[in-house]
């Protein structure tokens, strides 16, 4: 069943056509990946999706509702959290009071609240370690965590991840990809847009491929692996 | 190093310059006002080496050329063979290195010699040097301006948490954050009034109080709200100068709605009986209402910075400051953050504005112009967009320009040099915008702005 559904997608930055027609879909239990080069549109498909951005034309229904009219404020109450790119944690803040900015939605349910911030330290033992830390003294890889956990604070049914390895080494991007799959075990569907197409392939059961704000192809993971197109553009073989 | 000179230019050497004239006229001022004495009695001012020989029964006989009254700058100078009479507290001419007390010393009538009308003065005890006379201003003085300082400083921070906060979420200087100041407290004075005038204040002064604080926090809060909803938001994605624009033409139209609606006159406050009065310890009177103001100052930064760091709704204003896409995608309405600084603020200042009130026991429609611009001059100091900046800020520049116009100014001669606190005040904002732009706690706003 699909959980969230995108038709005809048009985007505008001021004046600038920025998503020309995208339609995708996402199935409930799912890793579905985005990728594309530098200004595809990836982070825009994001940013509309959670509202931030308002499009011109098109639908976003998730479960069922559609979203187009929903305040950005309101996306996260109806399950689907971000983790923006950038590892934009809020870098004044702790550790502790990232995660719970993350639980914000939740209210005052201090239970639930505790019981994510469990399971969050229980994916990333890392962050339970600097949990009174403030968020801009950690190290990149500890920031990329704690957005990822943050996002996760909400117990989202969607979880949209823009570009995770970002300026990580590889060591560490494997290790967050690794939790990726993880989460996605425990009932989380996941939007992952990607710049490092093969770690994202590698993982995911279904791609789009971005390009200038058009989606160029798309199929399973292994489809798009075996894709020449694929092959020469985004994993480097000759 | 060649390179590093030749980017000096012609502004830096100016600016530099100006920099440390304004240095050494402090340095000059606070050696000259430490080092001037005064007279500790009524007598005459003279040099020591000219009375060495005074006895009861050969007296020396001195030329009186002046007279020294209390606040008087003398433009005489004590030579030899010359005396000049001075008043208890008056300060002392150059060259006087002794006051010889009024009782040790008789008129001297000079129509004796017939050719001179100038008057004389038989001094019969030779005081020895540097008796009778002490510094201007005693310790006493300076702790009391310490203490109005603190009270000042207080108000001036309250007001500056608004002008920090609205800028820490909107990037904006919030002009018309004066006027919220006078409206709540301007609105308040009528009911303070009026308990006053039925004798509720006296009978019941915490609970009028309490009612007056209400009144002037919620007056504040509503004209700020309304503020943000009519004149800020609608230009949130406009260019920067935009709504500074419309936050003076706002202020404007606050003053003169309320100088048609009020009248434009000055307007009693009321006495509190309760906080009138003051504690003597020995030299030193410090009044109750300066203590009372700071206290309740200090009380409600603490309450702010308990809201601000614990609370749910401080934590989602934090967030908001920082990144207001990111704090939307966490579900935090964002409109609402900003419409709660706003308000926040706005309580602050209309309770700022009572202490103001209380011990300036007037208010007029324009009451919130100089407190506005001292507090964000308060606010820059601090760093701006820095909340503990801001606390810091004001109780500085309110000690500051309490002390500083007399430390500074008093020894050069400048009369009554406290008319010169906005002057001193304003000099260092301008000497904090040149030399360190971000504050004193600046530091820290460009690491959570980067």
């Amino acid at each position: 069943m699909a959980l969230l559904e995108i038709e005809n997608l048009h985007t505008y930055y001021g004046h600038v056509h920025a998503l020309k027609g995208i339609s995708l879909t996402v199935n409930e239990g799912e890793i579905v990946t985005l990728i594309g080069a530098n200004g595809a549109g990836k982070t825009t498909t994001l940013r509309t999706i959670s509202g931030l951005l308002r499009p011109r034309e098109g639908r976003i229904v998730f479960q069922g509702e559609e979203l187009n009219n929903v305040p950005a404020h309101e996306i996260v109450y109806r399950g689907i959290s971000q983790a923006p790119e950038g590892r934009a944690v809020f870098t004044t803040l702790t550790t502790n009071e990232n995660l719970s900015m993350g639980a914000y939605s939740l209210g005052g349910d201090k239970e639930a609240i505790e019981e994510n911030r469990r399971r969050v330290f229980k994916l990333f033992p890392r962050l339970e370690e600097r949990k009174n830390q403030i968020a801009g003294t950690l190290s990149g890889g500890e920031q990329q965590m704690l957005a990822i956990g943050r996002a996760l604070m909400a117990r989202p049914k969607l979880l949209m991840l823009d570009e995770p390895s970002l300026g990580l080494a590889p060591m560490l991007v494997k290790a967050i990809f690794q939790t990726i799959r993880e989460i996605n075990e425990q009932g989380v569907t996941i939007l992952l847009v990607e710049q490092n197409a093969r770690a994202a392939l590698k993982l995911a059961d279904k791609g789009y491929v971005l390009e200038t704000g058009n989606i160029v192809l798309e199929g399973t993971a292994e489809e798009l692996m075996g894709d020449e197109r694929v092959r020469k553009a985004y994993l480097g073989e000759r | 190093m060649r390179q590093r000179l030749a980017r000096i230019t012609i502004v830096d050497l100016v600016v530099w310059g100006i920099g440390l004239a304004i240095l050494a006229v402090a340095v000059w001022g606070v050696i000259a006002t430490v080092t001037a004495r005064a007279a500790a009695v009524d007598g005459y001012a003279v040099r020591q080496a000219d009375i060495a020989q005074a006895s009861q029964e050969k007296p020396v006989r001195l030329a009186v050329v002046g007279a020294l009254k209390l606040g008087d700058m003398p433009d005489v100078r004590v030579k030899k063979g010359v005396a000049v009479r001075v008043a208890a507290g008056a300060r002392l001419p150059r060259g006087a290195n002794v006051v010889v007390p009024l009782e040790d010393t008789d008129k001297a009538s000079s129509a004796r010699r017939g050719s001179s009308s100038s008057e004389e003065v038989l001094i019969y005890r030779a005081v020895p040097r540097g008796e009778n006379m002490g510094p201007i201003y005693g310790k006493e003085d300076w702790i009391s301006f310490f203490i109005f300082g603190l009270a000042q400083g207080g108000v001036y921070a309250l007001i500056a948490l608004g002008y920090t906060m609205v800028y820490g979420v909107l990037f904006m200087i919030n002009f018309t954050h004066g006027e919220v100041f006078m409206s709540g407290t301007y609105i308040a004075s009528y009911v303070a009034n009026a308990f006053a005038r039925s004798g509720f204040m006296d009978e019941q002064p915490i609970i009028a109080l309490l009612i007056v604080f209400a009144v002037a926090m919620t007056v504040s809060t509503c004209v700020a709200v309304v503020l943000e909803r009519v004149a800020y938001r609608p230009l949130r994605k406009a260019p920067r100068l935009v709504p500074l624009i419309t936050a003076i033409g706002a202020s404007f139209f606050l003053q003169y709605a309320f100088a048609r609606l009020f009248g434009s006159g000055m307007k009693r406050y009321p006495d509190v009986k309760a906080l009138s009065g003051s504690w003597q310890i020995g030299e030193l009177k410090i009044l109750h209402i300066h203590v009372i103001v700071f206290v309740a100052a200090v009380l409600m930064m603490i309450g702010l910075y308990w809201f601000v760091q614990r609370t749910k709704t401080g934590k989602a204003i934090r967030a908001v400051a920082e990144d207001k896409d990111v704090a939307a995608l966490m579900g935090i309405d964002v409109d609402r953050a900003i419409v709660t600084t706003f308000a926040v603020g706005a309580a602050l200042a209309g309770a700022a504005g009572v202490l103001f009130a209380l011990y300036n026991k007037q208010v007029t429609h324009t009451m919130g112009f100089m407190p506005g611009i001292k507090a964000f001059t308060a606010a820059v100091l601090g760093g701006i967009g820095n909340i503990p900046g801001a606390m810091f800020g004001g109780l500085f520049l309110g000690i500051f320009e309490t002390i500083g116009p007399t430390l500074f100014f008093d020894g050069l001669g400048v009369p009554s040099p406290s008319q010169l606190k906005d002057v001193i005040a304003f000099t260092m904002l301008v000497v904090i915008l040149i030399f360190r732009p971000t504050g004193i706690m600046g530091e820290v706003l460009t690491e959570k702005k980067a």
